[in-house]
């Protein structure tokens, strides 16, 4: 009974992008880069004038950032399929879709705190996965519905 | 005398081998209960008196009660199964699937309480990059990609806006016209 509960636990513990990678191992198409919650308290002390963007930095827990620059509608098309595959997990909050490009933003909520953060995104060259988890608030949505500005 | 004898001898080979009609039997049970009996057939006259004896034993009043006190065990009777004794079983292990769930459940609330909303697994992730300053670079430019995926949303939801307003008035003129 103690192993279920962990293991239903353990099964909850996936980001997005780990999901999307589980699914294509040894795929060397895929460049994945990743910023652990370590790393990330190292960055909050590289020197940043804006006051904003540190409270950004400190809202963010990780990153996992992923690339390719082949089969880009197809790992385009995979990952939409995985992100409304799980519907219930990621809710759509916003999308785009032309000719050249197209993307959608999807976030994990737990009592009205973004933890989750996703852009699934192509255009013409690229496919790419970008996959914040951390406690984003209602400020951090709007900073970034502005403009960010990432002088330092 | 020693013809008879020789027959008796015949017949007491037949007895042995069981091919003595019942007639014969008689005979040799009548011979050997006469006091009168040669001293060669004389081993003999023991056990046919014995044979002869078990003849008059009969079946007693009792025998019939003995026989079925034995025999007469206590029935098995059918026992009537309901719908819930049947199904008791399948209800049981369907209690027991529950009560695991809801534990599991109640564990998963428990570790993912307020304070540890982040419930990833943060011990696989392997750092990219050493340099935090790199780190940093790659974290805004992704911030700027959403930022910009962001705004241009909300500018086509303004635009998409702007001209349904402009349809309306459109409507909404060529209405007061018609009037």
């Amino acid at each position: 009974m103690v192993c279920f509960c962990i293991i239903s636990v353990a099964l909850c513990a996936q980001d997005f992008a780990t999901r999307f990678m589980q699914n294509h191992k040894n795929d060397d198409n895929l460049k994945c880069v990743t910023i652990s919650p370590k790393m990330m308290e190292k960055v909050m002390n590289v020197n940043v004038d804006d006051e904003g963007m540190k409270k950004m930095l400190s809202d963010i827990k990780s990153m996992q950032m992923i690339s390719s620059v082949n089969y880009v509608r197809r790992y385009y098309k995979e990952a939409i399929a995985l992100a409304k595959k799980n519907a219930d997990r990621f809710s759509l909050y916003t999308s785009y879709s032309k000719k050249k490009d197209a993307y959608e933003i999807r976030v994990r909520k737990r009592k009205n705190i973004i933890v989750e953060l996703i852009m699934v995104m192509r255009d013409t060259k690229s496919f790419s996965v970008i996959n914040f988890t951390g406690k984003m608030d209602k400020a951090f949505i709007d900073r970034l519905k502005t403009s960010v500005n990432t002088t330092n | 005398m020693n013809m008879d004898y020789k027959y008796i001898e015949q017949l007491l080979e037949r007895y042995w081998q069981c091919q003595t009609s019942l007639e014969e039997e008689q005979i040799l049970y009548l011979f050997f209960s006469q006091n009168d009996v040669p001293e060669n057939l004389r081993p003999y006259q023991s056990f046919f008196a014995y044979e002869r004896s078990q003849m008059k034993e009969k079946l007693g009043d009792d025998f019939d009660k003995k026989v079925l006190s034995h025999i007469n065990t206590s029935v098995v009777k059918a026992r009537k199964l309901t719908f819930i004794g049947r199904t008791m079983p399948m209800l049981k292990a369907a209690a027991m699937v529950a009560i695991i769930f809801m534990l599991g459940n109640v564990a998963q609330k428990t570790f993912l309480s307020d304070n540890n909303v982040l419930d990833y697994n943060y011990a696989a992730y392997k750092d990219t990059y050493s340099d935090p300053k790199m780190a940093y670079d790659q974290i805004s430019s992704a911030l700027q990609k959403i930022s910009k995926g962001m705004i241009k949303s909300e500018n086509k939801k303004a635009d998409s806006l702007h001209h349904s307003k402009g349809a309306l008035g459109i409507v909404n003129h060529q209405a007061v016209e018609n009037e």
